[in-house]
């Protein structure tokens, strides 16, 4: 009965083993991602936060761990969630963005951050790429009160001949910050901010003209291997 | 004498100085005609270089291809119409956003030619890795991301402008080639379409044991309703659960289908009505007399090849990337789109 038993077990747990090798091998489909991903940083001490806390004088103060970072998109808003302070916020923003002829209705400090960065272009050149709401844990907004900045790295994809402008909607108000606290890094597609405060971000940058049948005829019948 | 002597002495240098001005007036003449002919060859050349610059702007202008010294126009006489499912359940309603979660598959850009009177399908696979237009709040372009093709569907609000945006993915894979109409359906009218035309016979290709135990490896079935979603769509649970191995069955359920759309008298082939029951889960920017037509007028156009595009499938770091082999594809996209034009088919 023993020798049976025994046998019974090692054909389930053989039988488990193939279902779990054939359940790895399923790779899911690929999903949009309907706010940028944040990227991971890595701290001094050579861990994997999603932010850090810096003090005015550039020191580590804190370190946000991956749980710590929500981001929002607009159509993430979970069902039963719209009335939630992050949810209404994101919505104000959209309608406003929606509404607006053209940005620099929403905050003339736009203009003013164009100048600042000596581009030249006008705020009519300028599009919404993305919206989204970032709030993080109790331990990192109290840091962030006390006047400290918090470094989060986003995802973001743009051409180098586009910039990247940070708008932030706080209290109702459009503002935007300061291009020293953007960084953005054209090679590795990613987007540096150094926040003093969480909220409703937009990330704004140039409108493009849509690819034309002559740039698709040139990317396919150009010489190089893969098609991209 | 001696003056008589000295007159020929002169005479005769006279002579050597009117020789030799003759000659350097020739000398310059031949110099100047030089410097004419050159200048002239060299005018004609240009405006020779000129003419071929402006003609080869002209023919791209006009959609031609310059490929290996050869160029190639568009086939005259043909009409494209992508079809693709969008993976979703609900019908298609605006998002409230700039973006959606509905990704693209199945894409099947049906290319008819109404010269030749039959149809090509192009079965693209919705990994294919390539440039998808980013379109922002307000809807305008903001640049483009390098993607899985299923990606191009979730920007927008779910509705014309992702579909438009999934169109132009597309048509920038093939090199810009023009697509003229589009039918998006969700995973719903799947089922209903199927049922439309009797149901659609397969012999079952994949063991679906625990997931439709109604679809028997090796076996022939009708798919009806819902099993004709679980046979295309089903991937997790099988032994192969590529994409590649599923686009095998959609390629087989595809010719299938259409041949048991043919095999129906017109009467019986979904009309104006069933497409106006379908209009919640379907999408396209053909009026319903439109694809009325495309199902009884074309839909009897032979098909005379489905292919799909060469390529590796890689694991990125999350998701399956699949990498085009664009050498192949070049003579694809030549061969099913373009003609080639000789001197006197230029002319």
């Amino acid at each position: 009965m023993k020798k049976l038993v025994s046998i019974l077990v090692a054909l389930l747990v053989s039988a488990s083993m193939v279902a779990s090798v054939s359940a790895a091998g399923f790779t899911p489909s690929v999903t949009g991602k309907d706010a940028p991903a944040t990227a991971t940083i890595t701290t001094a001490s050579g861990a994997e936060a999603a932010g850090i806390v810096y003090d005015k004088d550039g020191n580590e103060v804190g370190v946000m761990d991956l749980n710590g970072l929500t981001v929002m998109p607009l159509s993430l808003v979970e069902e039963g969630e719209e009335d939630s302070e992050p949810a209404v916020r994101l919505k104000e923003a959209y309608e406003q963005i929606l509404e607006a002829e053209n940005l620099s209705e929403l905050t003339p400090d736009l203009e003013k951050t164009l100048e600042k960065m000596e581009l030249d272009i006008t705020v009519e050149d300028l599009v919404v790429r993305d919206l989204f709401d970032v709030t993080v844990d109790d331990d990192i907004l109290a840091l962030l009160k006390e006047g400290n900045e918090l470094m989060v790295n986003f995802e973001v994809e743009l051409d180098e001949d586009q910039p990247l402008l940070v708008m932030q909607y706080v209290d109702g108000e459009w503002t935007v910050m300061d291009p020293e606290k953007v960084e953005m890094d054209y090679e590795e597609d990613i987007a540096s901010l150094m926040l003093d405060k969480v909220g409703t971000f937009a990330f704004v940058t140039t409108k493009q003209e849509g690819q034309t049948s002559l740039d698709a005829a040139e990317n396919l019948f150009s010489t190089s291997e893969n098609a991209d | 004498m001696k003056v008589k002597n000295k007159r020929f002495q002169i005479g005769k240098r006279s002579v050597k100085k009117l020789v030799a001005l003759i000659l350097v007036f020739f000398c310059l003449i031949a110099a100047i005609g030089a410097v004419g002919l050159w200048e002239t060859s060299q005018r004609q050349r240009s405006l020779l270089q000129q003419d071929e610059v402006d003609s080869a702007a002209r023919k791209r202008r006009e959609g031609w291809i310059q490929f290996e010294e050869e160029w190639y126009a568009p086939k005259s006489d043909i009409e494209t119409v992508l079809l693709f499912g969008v993976d979703q359940f609900e019908p298609f309603q605006d998002s409230g956003s700039y973006n959606n979660n509905g990704q693209a598959d199945l894409f099947m850009l049906i290319i008819l030619d109404h010269t030749q009177k039959n149809m090509t399908v192009l079965h693209i696979n919705r990994d294919t890795m390539t440039q998808i237009p980013v379109l922002g709040v307000t809807g305008e372009q903001t640049g483009t991301m390098t993607g899985q093709l299923a990606l191009a569907h979730t920007y927008g609000s779910g509705m014309k402008d992702s579909c438009e945006n999934t169109v132009d993915a597309v048509s920038y894979l093939l090199g810009g080639v023009e697509i003229d109409h589009y039918i998006a359906l969700t995973m719903n009218a799947v089922p209903q379409i199927n049922d439309l035309v009797g149901g659609v016979p397969v012999v079952v290709l994949d063991d679906f044991t625990g997931v439709d135990d109604t679809l028997v490896k090796g076996e022939p079935v009708t798919l009806m309703g819902e099993q004709a979603l679980h046979y295309i769509r089903t991937r997790a649970g099988l032994e192969d659960s590529t994409n590649l191995n599923r686009m095998e069955r959609q390629q087989q359920y595809f010719e299938s289908f259409l041949n048991q759309l043919q095999s129906l008298d017109e009467e019986d082939r979904p009309g104006i009505e069933d497409f106006e029951a379908l209009s919640s889960d379907l999408l396209s920017d053909c009026t319903i007399n439109e694809l009325d037509e495309l199902f009884t007028q074309y839909a009897d156009y032979p098909l005379l090849d489905l292919q799909s595009i060469a390529g590796e499938a890689k694991l990125g770091t999350e998701f399956v990337e699949y990498y085009p082999d664009k050498a192949a594809l070049q003579q694809q996209v030549l061969a099913l789109f373009y003609e080639k034009q000789t001197d006197a088919t230029e002319d």
